[in-house]
């Protein structure tokens, strides 16, 4: 009588709550794989006793059979009767894939065949002294002849005189370590045991979930049915239109309170059910360590897996369908991308090749990045198959561009594996793994570099429904553009300087450096397809229908314009608007079947005011056929934004804020140092004797004027407005008065040796103009030397060589003057790899190191454990010195292994710390 | 079966009643800038949004003009049509509510299954299904799959 109704409610729970434990069994296994760790063996302990609880309530043999051995070997680990091996691994794996199976199969496997993982198990079971002591005690207590009755526990443990009478065989196999008894109270006896192996063992006490263990988040959850969670947000959706509603309805009125309040509530509302529908990506994450380890052996390569990012939340729905391109990617880094360790050696390279997976938010999305430093795609191996597969043809290989050819790959069928591997070879995977992120709202991007590895990135849209957008007229239409898409906002006026020009009857708009293109809606519309047939599959008396609803469209005239700046992955464009209604937060709603071949749609919604409105994608504009975007991209150097998802290094760029002092003279001081620029009126400025102050939001800012501290030339006479730039250094409210604010730059700073001024850091060219660094740490010294003042400490000669390592240029230039100033003597490495290639060829050789986190190659918390985990330099103390401000970043590098922390800015603290730590030593 | 029946000009065509979800007047379409003529635009069924298609222009002639005698039908999506408690009555319309604006409505009549007869083979075209005989005329049964799905590639 088999309850195995998979009708069954309670069933089907114990399925899901089995799937679940496979789940964190195989992240256990995984984790034990890393490092030995009891909690892991416990918790491991707990999945296998759960599923084996369950499968006897549903009479599971196999799965029982299965998992009573498994547990039997967990068990003796846990109480030291047992010592774990490494070689158990793999077992183990065998195990859980083997339950996974049965969890899977009709009826939970029970023709199949697990002797021989019972037997591999088996082997290790070791019966040592402890092990028969146990026995015999059970055995003893046994042999009572008394009734079973179902007790509590303490009922039990109380009166260990009950236990069933038991005949001679079942003693002997209990004797051989096998508590297979065949009696129907088999649960009981297990919990007879357990009882007794409690009696026994008095301090060991079943580890409690109460301790936090990394793998398992055994917060508190309660199980909902996934169409509730959807009804409550589609339902959350329509009170959020309900409240725009009625926000518009009393927009002029003055009573209401209540509705404000509400209104407020609301928010907080959608936010919280948003959150019920987010889940961290990191679930899906932790078997790609299986995967690449399996993959690894199989392919007799060195792999290592680095993920990051785990705790990125996304809509759950998007999670799930996740899991199979990523697969598929990594997949690919391992078959095509890492060379074998032979290869790796013989480049240079690592003998370990390194799969990084990464997940972060920036800005409404959420952006994935599978990279590895492996051979790269071999572009002309692509196009001659490309050829081959008549995808392309002759012509078109000697025209397309580097980074066009790469896109081949995701033709259906392309696959330039000489042999189709069980993994990947059939070319079917990268045309799948496209289109599933465009099905999610997702746009995918390909860099590679030849020898040096592959980077693929994915943009995904974080939530699918409700999104803050901006509402614009375009021909007296009303459409909504999400604010995650919308970069900027551009007034075109006649007299401007940059307008809106033409190239070849095409316009295009000058954006910092960028050349970007401007659309009309009719343009996007009309690309889109030119001979739009309503019906064209079917036959009959059909004429075509082609004119389409382009009525009123205008072309461009000459006063002014309005141009919102639209973006997609690293793709920019203008879109032309005739006006901006609002912001509001709308519930995108698909578009109808009929409809959504129109991709540049990303679905409608209503407003606030009933009407309906288009929602324009900027995914959807960017794909359109008739846009090239491949050739842009790597055109100039713009702002940050744009390089986003790029392989290229960004550890030489700078960023820096150009102004002017005099009219003619170019200053710049490091972005990351600005807190604030603002725009002053001369007459705002008020001076008492020789300080002049300027007061902004209630503060007293004093203003610095440079030319009373460098050789350069003074302000402008008469000015009526300046700006002022106030730097985020502690202990230093300045305002630098500035004439002109010109731009912000992105650039590779090398700069030429200082000239005789300790508050210029160098001189360099930025866009064909010199121009002077400014030392703004040496100038809050200049402004205030009490508080910044280092002292010149006699530091003992034999304990004063400073490692610094950091990344950028810039950076380490400061830090390497700053010790310097201090009396050290100043080594430099640019990353933790060369540190370490440093410390390692002379480990007397240094006394201190000073560390930044985020470095490429090998970063600070990767050196720190290399460090304190390496007999030769775990004495030298290391600090962390970052940018990170918050708080949990100091405790994570305490934690890693720093023997203190300091933040860049606060340049008192970071002398202050290091010098104290070397005369304690 | 009962029909509900429509002009289209001046041709009488029917859709069956189990498939209407309503039939309303006076909704501000919001036309759709791209989209083929054929669609009408977009309405706001109390916090729906529902595709409305120009019944004349799907049948290529003129123009069906929103006054005060038009009408537009909004069908049963799928999953509202599987509740339908005919199991006689078999029809897929579309995943999402479409509307289907007409010229002007008429009666709503009753033909058996034996009423209704399959289209000649000179009338024929893919929106027909059906042609009935009522008190001496001819009305056209629609079959609206084909009209809802406009590219099937």
């Amino acid at each position: 009588m088999s309850i195995l109704n998979s009708e069954d409610d309670t069933f089907r729970s114990f399925l899901v709550e089995m799937g679940e434990s496979l789940q964190s069994m195989e992240e256990a296994i995984s984790e034990l794989e890393k490092s030995y760790d009891i909690q892991v063996v416990n918790s491991l302990f707990r999945s296998v006793h759960t599923i084996k609880g369950g499968a006897g309530f549903f009479e599971l043999e196999k799965v029982q059979d299965l998992s009573h051995e498994f547990e039997n070997i967990l068990m003796g680990i846990r109480e030291e009767t047992i010592e774990f091996k490494n070689e158990m691994l793999p077992v183990f794996y065998d195990a859980c894939d083997a339950l996974k199976e049965m969890h899977e199969s009709e009826n939970c496997g029970s023709e199949l065949n697990i002797d021989s993982i019972c037997q591999g198990l088996d082997k290790f079971k070791v019966t040592n002294g402890n092990n028969t002591l146990l026995d015999e005690s059970l055995k003893e207590d046994i042999k009572t002849n008394k009734e079973i009755t179902p007790k509590t526990k303490e009922e039990f443990s109380n009166d260990k005189e009950s236990f069933q009478e038991i005949s001679s065989e079942e003693i002997v196999s209990v004797e051989q370590g096998q508590s297979r008894l065949s009696n129907p109270s088999k649960e009981i006896t297990e919990e007879t045991r357990d009882i007794i192996v409690e009696e026994k063992k008095e301090s060991r006490h079943l580890e409690d979930t109460k301790k936090q263990s990394k793998i398992l988040n055994h917060n508190e959850t309660i199980r909902v049915n996934i169409d509730l969670l959807n009804k409550l947000m589609e339902l959350t959706g329509e009170i959020v239109l309900g409240r725009n509603q009625l926000l518009q309805q009393f927009k002029g009125s003055e009573e209401k309170s209540t509705l404000v309040a509400m209104a407020h509530m609301i928010s907080d509302l959608q936010q919280i059910v948003l959150q019920t529908r987010m889940q961290p990506i990191g679930g899906t994450f932790t078997k790609f360590n299986r995967i690449v380890r399996d993959l690894a052996k199989k392919l007799n390569k060195e792999i290592k897996l680095i993920i990051k990012g785990e705790d990125t939340e996304l809509d759950r729905t998007i999670v799930e369908s996740l899991s199979d391109p990523l697969t598929h990617l990594i997949r690919n880094c391992a078959d095509h991308g890492i060379e074998s360790s032979q290869d790796r050696l013989s480049c240079g390279k690592d003998k370990v090749g390194t799969i990084i997976i990464e997940a972060r938010q920036e800005g409404g999305k959420v952006v994935l990045i599978v990279k590895d430093d492996g051979r790269g795609i071999d572009i002309e191996r692509i196009k001659n198959i490309a050829l081959a597969k008549q995808i392309i043809s002759q012509n078109e290989i000697d025209i397309i561009t580097d980074s066009e050819a790469a896109k081949l790959i995701y033709y259906p069928g392309l696959s330039t594996a000489t042999e189709v591997t069980e993994f990947s070879g059939r070319g079917v995977g990268m045309d799948v793994v496209k289109s599933t992120f465009e099905k999610l709202g997702g746009a995918i991007d390909l860099e590679s570099t030849k020898g040096e590895g592959t980077c693929v990135t994915v943009h995904l849209p974080t939530t699918l429904t409700i999104m803050s957008s901006l509402i614009v007229r375009i021909d007296g239409d009303r459409f909504a553009v999400p604010h995650s898409e919308l970069k900027e906002v551009i007034s075109v006026r006649p007299d401007d300087e940059l307008r809106i020009e033409k190239i070849q009857n095409k316009q295009v708009y000058q954006l910092r450096g960028n050349l970007i293109p401007i659309l009309t809606l009719r343009d996007i519309t009309n690309d889109f397809d030119e001979n739009t047939q309503p019906y064209p599959n079917l036959e009959g008396d059909l004429k075509s229908n082609i004119c389409k609803n382009n009525s009123n469209l205008k072309t461009s005239n000459d006063s002014q314009q309005l141009f919102l700046v639209l973006h997609s992955g690293a793709n920019q464009f203008g879109l032309i608007i005739d006006s901006i209604d609002h912001t509001e937060e709308i519930v995108v709603k698909p578009l109808a079947n009929i409809l959504c071949k129109y991709s540049y749609y990303a679905g409608s919604s209503i407003l606030g005011n009933s009407d309906v409105a288009m929602v324009l994608s900027a995914n959807g504009i960017s794909q359109n056929r008739k846009l090239n975007f491949e050739k842009t991209e790597n055109y100039g150097e713009t702002d940050n934004k744009i390089v986003e998802g790029q392989l290229i290094d960004l550890q030489e760029k700078q960023d820096l804020l150009l102004f002017k002092y005099a009219r003619d003279e170019q200053l710049a001081v490091p972005l990351s140092l600005v807190f604030k620029v603002e725009q002053i009126v001369a007459s705002d400025v008020q001076s008492m004797s020789d300080s002049h102050y300027v007061k902004i939001k209630d503060k007293n800012i004093i203003l610095l004027y440079l030319n009373e501290y460098l050789n350069i030339k003074p302000l402008p006479e008469n000015l009526d407005s300046f700006y002022i730039i106030i730097p985020k250094i502690e202990d230093f409210n300045v305002g630098i008065v500035a004439s002109e604010v010109v731009d912000s730059a992105h650039i590779n700073l090398k700069m030429e040796a200082s000239i005789n001024s300790e508050a210029v850091l160098g001189i360099t060219d930025i866009n064909r103009q010199l121009t002077y660094i400014i030392d703004l740490f040496n100038l809050a010294e200049q402004v205030n030397p009490d508080r910044f003042k280092t002292k010149k400490k006699l530091l003992d000669p034999r304990k004063n060589r400073l490692l610094v390592v950091e990344d950028t240029p810039f950076f380490r230039h400061i830090e390497k003057k700053y010790f310097e100033s201090a009396g050290f003597k100043v080594s430099q490495a640019s990353n933790g790899k060369e540190a370490l290639d440093i410390l390692l060829k002379e480990p007397n050789n240094i006394d201190l190191i000073v560390s930044d986190i985020v470095m490429p190659i090998m970063d600070g918390y990767e050196l720190v454990s290399k460090i304190k985990t390496n007999k030769s330099l775990m004495h030298i103390p290391i600090y962390a010195l970052t940018s990170y401000t918050e708080k949990e970043h100091q405790e994570k590098a305490l934690a890693a292994g720093f023997d203190g922390y300091s933040i860049k800015t606060n340049k008192k603290n970071i002398l202050k710390s290091v010098t104290a730590h070397m005369t304690e030593v | 079966m009962l029909y509900s029946t429509f002009y289209l000009d001046d041709k009488l065509m029917g859709l069956p009643i189990p498939s209407i979800l309503e039939i309303g007047r006076s909704f501000k379409i919001h036309p759709v800038k791209g989209a083929p003529n054929v669609i009408d635009g977009l309405i706001n069924l109390r916090g729906k949004v529902v595709t409305i298609i120009n019944l004349g222009l799907a049948f290529d002639v003129e123009k069906v003009e929103p006054t005060e005698e038009s009408r537009i039908y909004i069908l049963k999506n799928n999953s509202e049509l599987k509740k339908v408690e005919d199991s006689d009555f078999v029809l897929q319309t579309s995943p999402d509510n479409i509307g289907i604006h007409v010229s002007r409505i008429a009666d709503v009549i009753n033909v058996e299954k034996d009423g209704l007869n399959p289209v000649p083979a000179n009338i024929n075209h893919p929106f027909y299904k059906y042609v009935a005989r009522f008190n001496d005329e001819f009305i056209t049964i629609l079959e609206p799959s084909n009209m809802l799905n406009l590219n099937e590639q």
